[in-house]
């Protein structure tokens, strides 16, 4: 019996005389492919296997769908670490995250730095594939401003952040690298963004009050930026004191105690007022504010977390008492509410870990370092560490050496999206002029 | 010729070059397109798959009769008794040997898989695909996937240059 056919039958494919190849595949399967690419690396080789790939994942469509897809946590490629002591001469070291990432950790050494190496520099913030240093001085110049410059450890390129001679002088309280793109955004072009081109640093220089005693005085924070608003790259002063909210005062830059950063903002406690933290949130404001703790916060030892969320807004703060750890959470940077999320007994919690012994926790536990991920604790002088996970709170033996005390881990991602810069003749069809193609270059041969 | 067997509504695919396969409804519908064909009801009897020669529509058909959820055509007596961890995994070793195919064999099976919407199918051929991606020099990749390499040599080289922690 014949079969009723009812959907329009199409001319059947011609049979090929050769196999099917990946040229045969038309661009918007091959695109479902390229989007199976989970890893950094992964999209460049693919990039560079051939053009007809390279123009599929240069299209904005298609970093538009690649963009969101990884969790921030897996391009940490590992964390770098000053050295306050070094015992072989390297200022910085390099722990890897994860052996999956499988990038040589040959390629995050900083020995490419300008003006005296990677030894006169030392790591003040991080932020995506960016380290932000500072050159280390001695002597009453110790908290000025020092000279900055910006890197990125994988391309090997770096800047040098030109001083701002007439505040040279003035008291430095921190140096922040920020960005405004986030994580696998495009230009308004549709193309990756260069993050060596997209950086801000931002400085908080202490403004001391003439003629009033003690040291008092208030702060500004200046920004440098690549060419903002088209002019020359610069430093601007970003709140101008008319502007500024309440006003607020403290004694020096030695009153301030870092308790770190979290993703949107800058906390210190105060010596003067232990019952206030003193916050900078450079994301929406870019301004200081005191945050007044509840009761239960005060008193303890404070970190702020930089718990790579997906949600921005989220405050962590660990709260160690004892050996009694806690996190808390507020919704906004700038919340009064404190909620407990979690809280761990230390020694308890360490019992069934190799080396542990209960008189290891008789002394005050300290944090060694902090990261996107976890804690690394040590509570008894270095000899014995292990480090908690936020999201499982699961205890581990910290397994890498440690020469000297570190205090902030900075985190090192890998570049999300690629940003292949192949052009052989600098283009002249970008628009930023003479700088050549940001991200993969299409501008030739396609 | 669609029928009934045993309570089972069957479908008729048909492939380009005339042959004919008769499978149950649920393995069918393995297919979002053929999903929404039968949904729309304009299938009642047979439809014919364009594109797919029959030698990869019956590869396709054998993919769906092992994902049909519950009872499968093959293996379903097993599917009572063992843990579905087990049958997972049990799968998983399956997926392993159908993938076993030559390139030209998995590059039609993903556009079969793409145009007959069966998410399972794309994953497991682009995936497969990408692996060789992860694990090989630049040179290994295009002859694996058969890609010709069309940069020039002062290009390529840039490339390497400018990223050369991505090839080690």
């Amino acid at each position: 019996m014949a079969n009723r056919v009812n959907y329009t039958a199409l001319p059947p494919r011609e049979s090929p005389a050769r196999p099917t190849t990946l040229h045969d595949i038309p661009d918007k399967l091959l695109k479902l492919i390229l989007l199976y690419l989970t890893s950094p690396q992964w999209l460049v080789r693919a990039a560079a296997t051939c053009k007809q790939w390279r123009r599929i994942i240069v299209d904005a469509n298609f970093l538009s769908y690649i963009g969101s897809s990884p969790h921030p946590l897996s391009l940490v490629a590992g964390l770098y670490h000053n050295r306050t002591s070094p015992v072989d001469g390297r200022r910085h070291s390099f722990v890897p995250s994860s052996p999956v990432l499988a990038v040589n950790s040959r390629h995050f050494s900083l020995d490419f730095l300008p003006a005296g190496g990677s030894r006169s520099w030392e790591i003040v913030d991080s932020r995506h594939t960016l380290l932000l240093l500072a050159k280390k001085k001695t002597g009453w110049r110790r908290h000025t401003l020092p000279d900055l410059v910006v890197c990125e450890p994988l391309t090997r390129r770096y800047q040098l952040i030109p001083r701002m001679e007439e505040k040279k002088y003035h008291r430095c309280i921190g140096v922040f690298l920020h960005g405004f793109n986030d994580r696998g955004d495009t230009s308004r072009w549709g193309r990756a963004i260069d993050e060596m081109s997209s950086f801000r640093v931002i400085c908080l220089l202490f403004n001391e009050h003439i003629g009033v005693s003690d040291n008092i005085g208030t702060a500004n924070a200046y920004a440098f930026q690549e060419g903002w608003r088209g002019k020359r790259a610069s430093w601007f002063i970003v709140k101008y004191p008319e502007r500024a909210s309440p006003e607020f005062r403290f004694h020096a830059t030695e009153s301030l105690h870092f308790l770190g950063r979290a993703q949107i903002s800058i906390f210190w406690a105060m010596q003067d007022d232990p019952s206030s933290l003193l916050t900078y949130n450079f994301q929406w404001k870019d301004e200081f504010e005191i945050l007044a703790l509840p009761d239960h916060i005060r008193g303890s030892a404070l970190w702020a977390l930089d718990i790579n969320d997906d949600n921005d807004d989220m405050v962590h703060l660990a709260c160690l008492q004892g050996d009694n750890l806690r996190i808390f959470v507020a919704r906004w940077y700038d919340s009064p509410d404190w909620e407990l999320q979690k809280s761990i007994q230390l020694m308890e919690a360490t019992r069934g870990l190799e080396g542990h012994k209960d008189e290891y926790f008789c002394q005050s536990t300290k944090i060694v370092s902090t990261s996107t991920s976890s804690i690394v604790f040590s509570p008894a002088e270095e000899k014995w560490l292990f480090s908690i996970d936020f999201e499982s709170m699961e205890v581990a033996k910290y397994k890498y050496k440690t020469d000297s005390f570190q205090t902030v881990a900075y985190p090192c991602e890998l570049p999300w999206l690629p940003a292949i810069r192949a052009c052989i003749v600098p283009c002249t069809t970008t628009r930023r002029g003479n700088r050549g193609c940001s991200g993969i270059c299409i501008c030739r041969s396609l | 010729m669609a029928t009934r067997e045993a309570g089972k509504k069957m479908i008729m695919l048909k492939s380009p070059d005339g042959m004919e396969f008769e499978v149950e409804e649920a393995v069918a519908m393995e297919s979002q397109t053929i999903r929404k064909m039968i949904e729309d009801d304009c299938a009642d009897t047979a439809i014919l798959i364009p594109n797919i020669n029959s030698k990869i529509l019956s590869r396709v058909i054998e993919y769906c009769n092992k994902h049909v959820p519950t009872t499968g055509a093959t293996g379903a007596a097993a599917s009572d008794t063992v843990a579905p961890a087990a049958l997972a995994e049990d799968l998983k070793i399956w997926d392993a040997e159908f993938i076993k195919v030559n390139r030209a064999t998995r590059f039609d099976l993903i556009q079969a898989a793409s145009y007959l919407n069966i998410k399972g199918l794309l994953d497991l051929t682009s995936q497969t695909t990408i692996d060789t991606i992860s694990d090989n020099s630049l040179e290994e990749i295009r002859s694996f996937l058969s890609t010709k390499n069309d940069y020039l040599p002062e290009e390529e080289q840039t490339i390497r240059r400018e990223n050369q922690w991505a090839f080690q």
